[in-house]
């Protein structure tokens, strides 16, 4: 068994980053591994997704990034019957970026911290901001593979691809070994009815293919993960037979191998 | 109406994730055709890496555990050195490390380092910064490689460790590797090609080779070349400058090893033997003891040496001349021939006695006018 930690990076927000943060969280703890979702957006958005409430700082990441952690993880169970855990953002993030650019190892905090105090979790599911700051430098270099959830609109969709270069450059620059790898594309609140989204879906596979990067099938725009995340739940546990549930499988296979990987 | 076009976005990304790959792949295909074409060449990669490992732990050794090599090149060690040495040591710190060889008595063997370890016992140190490397295959080359680079060695070391090393590994006599060697530079010399031997040294190993036979280079001379050109020597300047420190006088060897005295002054000084000068030999040794004297007291350039050799030549060269007693009883006897001793006698013999004197003056002039060249030179 390989511990994964997985960063789901975009340049752009609301294309659904969270969502499929607790929707492949869900999917591999009905396959009965152990995820740990960590919240490095300062707007904490995974409390909303999962039915947490906000954390005191001294209980969240905030802690594990701070200059005197000393191994002491907090991390809340959510959706009680599967091995999920959560490490809760919180506002202070913003002002820890600021402090981490001018530490030591700034960049390699998040990294240093599971090396030295590993969790026990399968996988790791680092939930980014949706900006190429320091957050996102840490969640990098922490990372053995990255998510890009894109959706066919073009403002995120130029964000996707200067994505895939800030991860090159940043890795290099990181002097990552093993660089982490780019997992795949999934296209997110895919709309049947729009235009732009069916045209630039047909235009995904061949950019996918040069870039030498896996396509995953689109995950649909549905009003009912709206609703869900309203009740603080995945679509799976919320709606069990609804057909978007599906549209997680392949990742979530994936993850499974990797995982089982020797 | 069509929507612009996405791919363009993507333009910098895939040119970057392209290369990428690329460089993946060819660092791929060098792994496998190292390991595949060559695996002696892993084999020294291993070492490298296992030497690197090392050497980012450097370890600090006990000065007391380390043993001499017994092979090793550098025979002079002077107390000054080590003393020079230590201030170097005391002032700046070690700057590199030492190189040791793990023994299985648990000790270790130096391989480089010795004034740096002589020093350290000096200074009283009780650890060293070492590199502990696993034992070379080839010792006396090893140490030879490492030993060469250094400047601060006299000629003599240096021309001891290399013809020691020449010896083993074509297993002749010190005396015939020289011989070889010599011979080989002579014909070289003879046939006007010292420059391709001398560019020699710049080229690949096989090239060398070639090189070698199109000089006519074969057998022992052959190896003999390739093995001076593989450590990077010249062997032209190998015969003239270091061969020649094997066959000097032992009071001048141990001028170069306890004074420091400089391979091209020792060459001079040697020029000063009971032969040329016409002398006993423990003459020579004192006359060559007060010119090392000299040399090294007035600090003499090589070329102020030659002066000083020249005049201590002269001195013998003509006292000699003028001492000759045969030639004064000569002159003696002329002095004897009077107007009237000379009366008595009959023209024959006075004949016969003017063409002996006129032909023995040409051999006086020629006599004066050559003494006159040898001590203008």
């Amino acid at each position: 068994m390989k511990q994964i930690v997985l960063s789901i990076l975009s340049n752009a927000g609301g294309v659904g980053k969270t969502t499929l943060a607790v929707h492949i969280a869900y999917s591999l703890g009905k396959r009965g591994l152990s995820v740990l979702m960590i919240d490095l957006d300062p707007q904490r958005s995974l409390d909303v997704f999962c039915g947490l409430q906000p954390a005191e700082a001294p209980n969240t990441l905030t802690n594990v990034l701070s200059k005197d952690f000393k191994g002491d993880w907090s991390y809340v169970p959510v959706w009680s019957e599967s091995k999920i855990d959560v490490c809760q953002g919180h506002p202070l993030l913003a002002e820890m970026a600021n402090e981490l650019v001018i530490r030591k190892r700034g960049e390699y905090t998040l990294a240093d911290r599971l090396k030295s105090y590993p969790v026990p979790h399968n996988l790791i599911i680092l939930d980014c901001p949706a900006t190429l700051g320091m957050l996102n430098t840490n969640a990098l270099a922490a990372s053995t593979h990255v998510l890009v959830p894109v959706q066919l609109e073009m403002k995120a969709i130029s964000g996707a691809a200067e994505l895939i270069e800030w991860c090159i450059n940043t890795s290099d620059e990181l002097q990552l070994d093993p660089k982490p790898t780019v997992l795949g594309f999934v296209p997110s609140i895919y709309d049947e009815k729009v235009a732009m989204h069916r045209q630039y879906l047909e235009q995904l596979p061949e950019i996918a293919q040069r870039l030498q990067v896996k396509l995953y099938p689109k995950v649909r725009n549905s009003n009912e993960f709206k609703n869900a995340s309203a009740y603080g739940q995945p679509l799976q546990k919320y709606r069990p037979k609804h057909p978007a549930t599906k549209d997680f499988k392949q990742i979530t296979d994936d993850l499974v191998a990797l995982i089982k990987e020797k | 109406m069509a929507l612009p076009k996405i791919a363009t976005k993507f333009d910098g990304a895939i040119q970057k994730s392209s290369q990428e790959q690329k460089i993946a792949e060819l660092q791929a295909e060098v792994e496998r055709l190292r390991v595949e074409r060559s695996p002696e060449l892993e084999l020294e990669l291993q070492k490298l890496r296992e030497q690197l490992q090392n050497h980012k732990s450097e370890n600090e050794i006990d000065v007391d555990l380390i043993d001499p090599n017994p092979s090793q090149p550098r025979q002079t060690i002077t107390p000054e050195s080590i003393q020079a040495k230590a201030r170097l040591l005391k002032k700046h710190g070690q700057i590199t490390p030492v190189i040791l060889v793990p023994q299985p008595n648990g000790r270790y063997m130096l391989l480089d380092g010795q004034l740096r370890t002589e020093a350290a016992k000096l200074l009283k140190w009780q650890k060293i910064r070492a590199l502990v490397v696993p034992m070379p295959e080839d010792l006396d080359s090893s140490a030879l490689m490492t030993f060469l680079g250094f400047e601060d060695l006299n000629p003599l070391d240096k021309a001891e460790a290399l013809v020691t090393y020449l010896t083993k590994s074509i297993g002749s006599s010190v005396d015939e590797s020289i011989t070889v060697l010599a011979t080989a530079i002579r014909r070289i010399d003879r046939d006007g090609k010292v420059k391709e031997l001398t560019k020699l040294a710049a080229v690949s190993a096989q090239e060398q080779q070639m090189g070698l036979q199109s000089l006519g280079m074969i057998g022992t001379e052959q190896d003999l070349l390739l093995l001076l050109l593989e450590l990077g020597l010249n062997p032209a300047s190998v015969k003239a400058n270091l061969m020649p420190m094997l066959g000097l006088p032992q009071d001048l060897k141990q001028a170069i090893r306890e004074r420091c005295l400089k391979g091209a002054h020792a060459l001079a000084l040697a020029t000063l033997s009971a032969k040329t000068l016409g002398i006993s030999e423990p003459e020579a040794t004192k006359e060559r003891k007060l010119a090392i004297d000299q040399v090294l007291k007035t600090n003499l350039t090589v070329p102020e040496t030659r002066e000083l050799i020249k005049q201590i030549k002269a001195k013998y060269l003509s006292e000699d001349k003028t001492e000759s007693k045969k030639v004064k009883a000569v002159i003696q006897k002329i002095r004897e021939l009077s107007g009237e001793s000379l009366r008595d006698v009959g023209t024959e013999q006075l004949q016969e006695l003017r063409s002996l004197l006129v032909e023995k003056l040409a051999a006086i002039d020629q006599a004066v006018s050559e003494n006159k060249t040898e001590s203008d030179i």
